[in-house]
């Protein structure tokens, strides 16, 4: 239409002349409006771009590449076709016209409809005519986005140019330094690579125009608009780097030499890169470099003095370590994995038997970090270490050193877990199993809890199975052991509910170590931190009191109940241990052992007693001393049971509280004193000293009816074949003669 | 004050074998002293102790500061008999009678009622010897020493004076 072409010719007058950049705005509507096509905005703009002035030219063209960043969707092909060679001839151009012909290129690789051909037309254009950076940072961007977006949509057609399209590549990005514009670049080389373009004999290239930013180096500026963060550009960076084996030549010095700086960043910066590309790599593409990296992993953590870098180091030697163990043997090749861990192994195993001396604990760190990377690592290690240690552990009488327990902890349960202490015949047998849950359970029990430990499921499950199928003593006590260490410190809703179903189901267990030594250790664990289950696990315990076998077991395992743990369940070892727990559980159940007491027939009577007595013998003085009344009977009852153990622990029980009599106990005196007599002829010579001392302290209390028997009474054990007993016989009559005066 | 068999001014003593007691240290507990089945003899040591035991309310563990150091001791459980042989450094020969009596009433005290129980001065160190003898053989003083507790207090509040 002729007004429509009047409007054109003005607007272009308008932007090229009269400088006014609003314009380009309205000729885009004036095109997506359909007042005029954009061959006729090109055509009417003809003066201008054949104009002897470079800016009037650019003028122009910036108006049409500003119109096509509005409307490259809606060209037609042919429309496409005309501008791409427009703009490719416009390259040749005038310096001052480039960018608006980058731009206007950039919109174009955007159109769905480019004609087949013409990505590579314009790459070619771009990298014979263009010195990418002698360009300007926008500019610089412009070639960059219009890689990406044909790229993403004329992939093929790419990489029908081959090794060019990389080297043109490489040449555009040599000496970028603005950060916006590395992130693109680095997006490139991440799509070259992963998308599988040729890069022919370019591959080093490639890497170098890359890898020199590595490490990365960047400060944002303050108040930064962009907002690009160091760790992009880390990042972006390490994908490119790591995304292929075939850059592992170039990649891995890179790494050693970095590796071997002063500056902690580049440190961190390759051991993660490093753990983030074997992951990628084979054994064949590290192989030349496995020393290299060890000796310099070795270094570092052995003289660490960050716990990032030692974190770091670790991670990346389970990386290697796990590389390496997915190598398919041959009979040609080495194993390289054996080679490696020959090589681990000779620099740490030595120093797990010098305890002190401070390597000890990064040996067992590095060892552990290869030992958790495969199955096949772990058999390596545990084989060759295990021995050393569980040696070692039986020589010192004391495991105090919690690194190396943290050590045995470790090595140990990547062990347990990975069930090669049940299959694996050849490394350990039983009389070794049992020397590792023992190790174990003195280590990973005194663990704070704060310390989570991996796969705990599987490790509880494995010490149940242990403890309650076991027959070797120290074996299954220490399972059992350890399982309660465990489960007091870190169990939690479910979990409880499992494990608590677990131990109540007697019928799957060799019943008779269960109810002795699991059972009550079990409901210990949770009886010191006042979980409510514990009850239950008790009550089973007191319903066990009547029963025929395993009745006087039971009352046995009262006393685990309620002892001191030395070596699981104590503050020491970061237990979960209210205080006065005893004291709860007696008064929460002193009144039901008193009835089960009572209905029990007589032949049960003194597992009752006996639970009684073990339970009360543990409380503290002060508590004894309140709660005595109340028992006095069934105690006195327990001083006539022909069981020892009993008479015993009733026995110590009484002593503290003669010493000061209660009212209830003065009525019941005379009963007191002939039993106690009769106990000094006992056959156990602990019952004889025990009943002396009783009659000891009474001494103090008036008494005279009594004098002159016990004077009496008390002239048989002088004559005590044993000298202990005979010892407190006169300290017992020596009192009772000087009580008198 | 050295512990062990030296008495004191032993230069008079013409004992050739004297019986060396460890003052320092308790008698170390063994392993058949701790089994059932092991019958344990008594011994010179084990009368030894019961003489010299260390309680500050008990009134004759001040025994312990002048005397019971020169005590010599010699059991035979299977014979039934047991000599003590003291030698006071108190020069009033009531005091050593009642160091003597002190001692025996002791064993009488704790010894099973078989056996025949000797105390006498240390020959040779004491211008009395006869005559405390004599007491310290003599039943009926004895008996009453034994029931005469205020006997002992005397004793205890004799030798306290004398204590370092």
């Amino acid at each position: 239409m002729a007004a429509d072409r009047t409007l054109l010719l003005s607007l272009v007058e308008e932007f090229v002349s009269g400088l006014q950049d609003s314009k380009a705005k309205d000729t885009s509507k004036g095109v997506k409006d359909g007042q005029f096509t954009v061959l006729q905005l090109v055509e009417a703009l003809g003066l201008s771009l054949t104009s002897s002035q470079p800016h009037t030219r650019a003028r122009g063209v910036q108006l049409l590449s500003e119109v096509l960043q509005e409307c490259y969707g809606d060209l037609t092909e042919r429309e496409v076709e005309v501008l791409i060679a427009f703009y490719e001839n416009r390259l040749k151009d005038h310096y001052v016209i480039t960018p608006p012909v980058l731009r206007g290129l950039k919109a174009l690789t955007k159109c769905t409809v480019l004609p087949p051909g013409s990505a590579v037309s314009m790459l070619r254009s771009l990298f014979q005519d263009v010195h990418v950076q002698s360009l300007m940072l926008a500019e610089r961007a412009c070639v960059y986005n219009m890689l990406i977006n044909l790229m993403e949509t004329r992939e093929a057609e790419l990489k029908g140019l081959g090794a060019d399209f990389v080297f043109g590549f490489v040449q555009s990005m040599d000496g970028e330094r603005d950060p916006r514009n590395l992130l693109l670049a680095f997006q490139i080389a991440k799509t070259i690579i992963s998308r599988g373009y040729d890069l022919g004999k370019f591959t080093e290239e490639l890497f170098e125009v890359t890898s020199c930013y590595f490490p990365i180096d960047f400060t944002p500026p303050p108040n930064d608009p962009h907002g690009i963060t160091k760790e992009d550009l880390i990042q972006m960076l390490r994908a490119v780097l790591t995304g292929t084996p075939k850059f592992a030549e170039f990649l891995l010095p890179l790494i050693i030499e970095k590796l071997d700086s002063d500056v902690q960043s580049a440190k961190l910066d390759s051991l993660q890169t490093l753990t983030v590309c074997v992951s990628q790599y084979e054994h064949k593409d590290l192989a030349e470099f496995l020393e290299g990296l060890w000796v310099s992993i070795r270094r570092e953590v052995f003289q660490t003095s960050s716990e990032r870098i030692e974190s770091a180091c670790l991670a990346a030697l389970t990386a290697l370590t796990s590389c390496l163990s997915r190598s398919v043997l041959s009979s040609e090749s080495e194993d390289c994995l054996s080679t490696f861990l020959d090589l681990v192994l000779k620099d740490c195993k030595h120093h797990l038997s010098e305890p002190d001396l401070k390597l000890v604990w990064p040996s067992a760190k590095l060892l552990q970090a290869s030992c958790s990377a495969s199955i096949r690592a772990s058999h390596v290690i545990t084989a060759s270490v295990m021995p050393n240690i569980v040696e070692q552990y039986n020589s010192r009488t004391q495991v105090k050193d919690d690194r190396s327990c943290k050590v045995i902890a470790f090595i140990g349960m990547t062990c347990i877990v990975q069930r090669s202490f049940v299959n694996y015949d050849a490394v350990l047998n039983t009389w070794r199993q049992s020397q590792m849950v023992c190790l174990l359970m003195g280590c990973v029990c005194s663990l704070p809890p704060s310390v989570r430990i991996p796969q705990l499921d599987e490790l509880l499950s494995e010490l149940e199975e242990m403890s309650c199928t076991c027959t070797h003593t120290l074996s299954y006590t220490s399972a059992a052991k350890c399982f309660a260490g465990l489960i007091n410190k870190s169990l939690q809703g479910a979990l409880v509910l499992q494990v608590f179903n677990l131990s109540m189901d007697v019928t799957r267990k060799a019943s008779r170590y269960s109810i002795v030594f699991f059972n009550p250790q079990v409901a210990k664990a949770l009886l010191v931190r006042y979980h409510p289950l514990s009850t239950t696990l008790t009550d089973k315990l007191f319903s066990l009191l009547d029963n025929t076998d395993l009745g006087s077991m039971a009352a046995d395992g009262f006393s685990l109940l309620m002892s001191d743990s030395a070596d699981v369940l104590n503050r020491a070892c970061h237990a979960d241990v209210r205080i006065m727990y005893r004291q709860r559980f007696f008064s929460e159940n002193s009144a039901k052992l008193v009835q089960g007491f009572n209905a029990a027939p007589q032949e049960k009577k003194p597992n009752y007693l006996k639970a009684l007595s073990n339970i009360v013998n543990k409380l503290p003085k002060q508590v004894q001393v309140t709660e005595l009344p109340a028992l006095l009977s069934l105690l006195l009852e327990a001083l006539s049971c022909p069981d020892g153990g009993v008479q015993l622990s009733t026995l110590s029980c009484l002593e503290p509280v003669l010493a000061d009599p209660p009212a209830a106990l003065i009525q019941q005196l005379e009963a007191l004193v002939s039993r106690l007599l009769a106990l000094t002829s006992s056959p156990a010579m602990d019952v004889r000293i025990a009943s002396l001392r009783c009659i000891h302290a009474l001494s103090r209390f008036p008494v005279l009816p009594f004098r002159a028997q016990v004077l009496r009474a008390l002239a048989r054990p002088l004559d005590d074949k044993k000298r202990l007993v005979r010892n407190e016989a006169v300290q017992a009559r020596g009192e009772w003669y000087d009580g008198s005066c | 004050l050295v512990g062990g068999g030296a008495m004191s001014g032993g230069t008079r003593l013409e004992n050739a074998n004297p019986v060396i007691f460890q003052r320092s240290g308790e008698r170390q507990l063994t392993a058949s002293e701790e089994d059932d089945d092991v019958h344990d003899p008594i011994d010179d040591r084990e009368i030894f102790d019961i003489l010299s035991i260390n309680d500050p309310e008990h009134p004759l563990s001040l025994e312990e500061l002048n005397v019971v150091e020169q005590v010599r001791v010699k059991v035979d459980d299977a014979g039934s008999t047991v000599g003590v042989e003291f030698t006071p450094t108190i020069p009033h020969c009531s005091m050593a009678t009642l160091i003597g009596l002190s001692i025996k009433v002791k064993l009488l005290r704790s010894l099973p009622d078989r056996f025949k129980i000797d105390v006498h001065i240390t020959p040779g160190t004491h211008a009395s010897e006869d005559a405390v003898n004599k007491q310290l053989a003599d039943k009926e003083r004895v008996a009453a020493a034994l029931e005469n507790s205020s006997l002992l207090e005397v004793v205890n509040q004799c030798l306290s004076t004398r204590s370092v």
